[in-house]
């Protein structure tokens, strides 16, 4: 195989295994260890992992580069966000009027509803507009008003005269942490009263959030956690969050990456 | 008889993590104490220690006061202690007597040199199967009983050792409610002679039956109960908090092309059954007592020919691969002398060679893909395949087929001894499965299971079908009067 190719053979498997031996990745990819060496060298370079003696560990998210093919640079990517998009995108049906939140969870919702059509979208988020903005066939409806730079939506002026008469079937948010004493918290106040306001003018609220926001703590409480009776998140979240969602009754769906791979 | 106790006393297990923690616990001859919690390990782990089939880290085992040593199954059967294990083992070649006698030779017969006569063999048998009312051609092979015969064959088998200590777990999962109540029927006039600790997660066996019971969680005694407190509040809050009212994850996929196509399918148990399965579909199955599933299941594998009609698969000139989940399918799926990167890539060792040979390497990276992808948890690819929990089997096999890119899914009562959690995430696995463009039949006799997650449910009556509704408007209690 060529280098472009091996290059990217590697790269795929690190991001699943995280940590490989030089001598693994030699016997995969059926080339010599020298070879292997020379273009873990040039990943390190690019910033895509860290090499140590006999093998190499992908480095943190942080550092790798955005896979989005619609040439979105601003957003990311994030797998588990993606995952969590696909589900909730499935539980969106026809003819449905939708608010999509702030954040980068509910992108990923836009983006799975790309191929659908006869959607209606209500959102704040320039990010859920910018990706809709090629999809002719849903509806996308922006609250305007002050731009917020770091989350990338607008705060309206009066968010209760906006949603005055306004009936939504489903309202998904994303928060920055869930916390089993503490319940869901934000750090961002605008988005705190864009979450009360819509929960009340929407017949369903979601709740999708990742699981790297388990068991955290931000400045300020939205509601306890029995107060949202649907929840997408990934499987890897703690058993424990499990148990109480069940207990509560609420209804819980997890992501589970089942995509075939060849290694 | 007089009365002995067994007790264990900081009964410890750590292997990768604590499976047992600490656990102080007290059984009593003449009482059935039960062992109720909802994680399935822990409890499951503390039986094996007590059986012998696993062996403690620390702390101490004592019957009537004094410490016994126990480190294997045998020091545990010598001391009286026996286990009747989840898992249906029999020798599956051989006849009813040869199951219920092997081992036990020297119980029947007298001596201790010559094989005991046929006569006393039966005699032996008889008079247990008696007391459970059972009368079965002893010359039979023991694959000609059903599930729940099995299940009693495998008591009579350990009652014939009278054992001290009767160890039951997860015991009348199978098991109607009727066969149910002949069971405790029986342990109670037996428990005079044993001490009888059963272990389940259903509630109602636990209410019914027990003098006491112990709750254990992750691995502790969390707490314990005899019979006068079980109206008491501080019982009946532990209890609340285990019987949960399932929120089941719906998930309704528009249908894509048809994988399996069963047309007016007779066979010996079943008349006219017809109904198609499409991607993206779960297509529930209800009314169907253990012998029929059994029955389809083999038709459509092509185990068994249908007498008329026919099953087929749109598309494919080969019968493609079918993966059949739960209940006892599973257990007898899993390789259990064989690792997990082997389990999992036995369905496709093509996929694993290099230069001609399967390779370790490229097993393993398979092995710790699906046990990331699964969530298995607290499991490596070198944890040992029998040490595995149930949910955690039947995602082995689960792994097993996505690497051979299969989509056909026959799930057979996989939810029955599951604990809430696992159940969750059975039912997220299985819409996980049906994006990815396969098609799941769920044959279960929960119909609160049926209604939340599949979108059409296929009824019979007797093997026959007697309709096919779609799960939207359907409610738990119309499908039950449907099936009266």
């Amino acid at each position: 195989m060529f280098k472009i190719e091996r290059i990217r053979r590697i790269k795929e498997i690190l991001r699943d295994c995280r940590q490989i031996e030089v001598t693994a990745l030699s016997s995969l990819l059926d080339v010599s260890d020298a070879t292997i060496r020379n273009d873990l060298e040039e990943l390190e370079r690019e910033g895509f992992l860290t090499r140590f003696h006999g093998g190499a560990t992908i480095n943190s998210p942080k550092t790798e580069e955005p896979v989005n093919s619609s040439g979105d640079t601003m957003v990311e990517y994030d797998k588990n966000k993606e995952e969590i998009g696909a589900i909730a995108a499935r539980l969106i049906r026809e003819r449905e009027w939708i608010f999509l939140g702030p954040g980068r969870t509910t992108y990923y919702i836009a983006k799975a509803l790309l191929s659908r059509s006869n959607i209606n979208i209500l959102t704040n988020s320039f990010l859920v507009a910018n990706v809709l903005r090629n999809s002719p066939t849903i509806k996308v409806m922006f609250l305007g008003g002050q731009l917020e730079h770091n989350g990338f939506y607008t705060v309206p002026d009066d968010l209760k005269k906006e949603l005055h008469n306004i009936y939504l079937d489903k309202a998904f948010f994303s928060v920055d942490g869930i916390d089993l004493s503490a319940g869901y918290t934000l750090s961002d106040t605008p988005v705190l009263e864009t979450i009360h306001f819509v929960k009340n003018q929407s017949r369903e609220t979601i709740m999708a959030i990742d699981v790297t926001k388990f068991n955290q703590r931000a400045f300020r409480k939205v509601c306890d956690i029995s107060d949202i009776k649907t929840v997408i998140t990934n499987a890897g979240i703690p058993d424990d969050y499990k148990k109480y969602f069940l207990e509560q009754g609420i209804y819980t769906y997890t992501t589970f990456d089942l995509k075939p791979i060849t290694f | 008889m007089k009365s002995f106790c067994i007790e264990t006393r900081n009964l410890t297990k750590i292997s990768d993590r604590k499976l047992v923690n600490n656990i102080n616990f007290t059984a009593y001859s003449g009482e059935i104490h039960t062992i109720i919690g909802s994680n399935g390990e822990g409890k499951t782990v503390f039986a094996k220690l007590l059986a012998g089939v696993r062996s403690k880290t620390s702390g101490s085992i004592l019957l009537d006061g004094q410490k016994i040593d126990i480190h294997d199954v045998r020091s545990a059967q010598e001391h009286g202690i026996y286990m009747v294990q989840q898992e249906q083992i029999m020798f599956p070649t051989l006849s009813v007597r040869d199951n219920i006698i092997a081992g036990s030779e020297h119980i029947a017969g007298t001596s201790r040199i010559w094989a005991p006569s046929r006569k006393k063999e039966d005699q032996l048998c008889r008079r247990y199967m008696d007391m459970f009312e059972l009368d079965f051609d002893l010359n039979a092979p023991i694959s000609t009983l059903t599930t729940a015969e099995k299940r009693f064959i495998q008591l009579i088998r350990v009652l014939i050792r009278s054992p001290r200590v009767l160890i039951l777990d997860e015991f009348a999962s199978c098991l109607t409610y009727a066969e149910t109540e002949h069971v405790f029927h029986i342990l109670e006039e037996l428990k005079q002679q044993m001490a009888i600790i059963f272990i389940t997660h259903n509630y109602s066996v636990l209410l019914r039956y027990s003098d006491r019971v112990t709750i254990i969680n992750d691995g502790t005694n969390v707490a314990s109960f005899g019979r006068e407190e079980f109206n008491e509040k501080p019982f009946l809050e532990h209890v609340e908090s285990m019987k949960l009212n399932f929120t089941y994850p719906s998930l309704r996929l528009s249908p894509g092309r048809e994988l399996v196509h069963v047309e007016h399918f007779s066979n010996d148990l079943f008349h006219d059954a017809d109904f198609s399965l499409h991607e993206g579909e779960i297509i529930g199955l209800a009314g169907l007592s253990s012998l029929e599933r059994a029955s389809l299941v083999s038709a459509i594998t092509g185990d068994t020919q249908p007498v008329s009609g026919s099953i087929t698969f749109p598309g494919c000139q080969k019968r493609p691969a079918i993966n059949v989940v739960g209940e006892n399918d599973t257990d007898m799926a899993v390789f259990t002398s064989q690792t997990i990167p082997f389990n999992i890539t036995a369905s496709n060792f093509n996929r694993t060679t290099t230069f001609g040979f399967t390779s370790n390497k490229k097993m393993r990276l398979y092995a710790r893909h699906y046990l990331d992808r699964l969530n298995f948890r607290n499991v490596s690819p070198d944890t040992k395949t029998q040490h595995l929990s149930t949910g955690s089997k039947q995602k082995l096999i689960i792994a097993r087929s996505l690497f051979n890119n299969s989509n056909i899914y026959i799930y057979n009562e996989p939810s029955k001894n599951l604990d809430a959690v696992s159940r969750l995430e059975l039912y997220n696995m299985l819409n996980a499965l049906i994006m990815e463009k396969a098609t799941v039949l769920l044959i279960s006799s929960d119909f609160a299971e049926l209604i939340g997650m599949c979108s059409r449910i296929v009824l019979m009556k007797g093997g026959r079908q007697i309709a096919n509704y779609s799960t939207n408007y359907l409610s738990v209690k119309a499908l039950s009067n449907a099936l009266e």
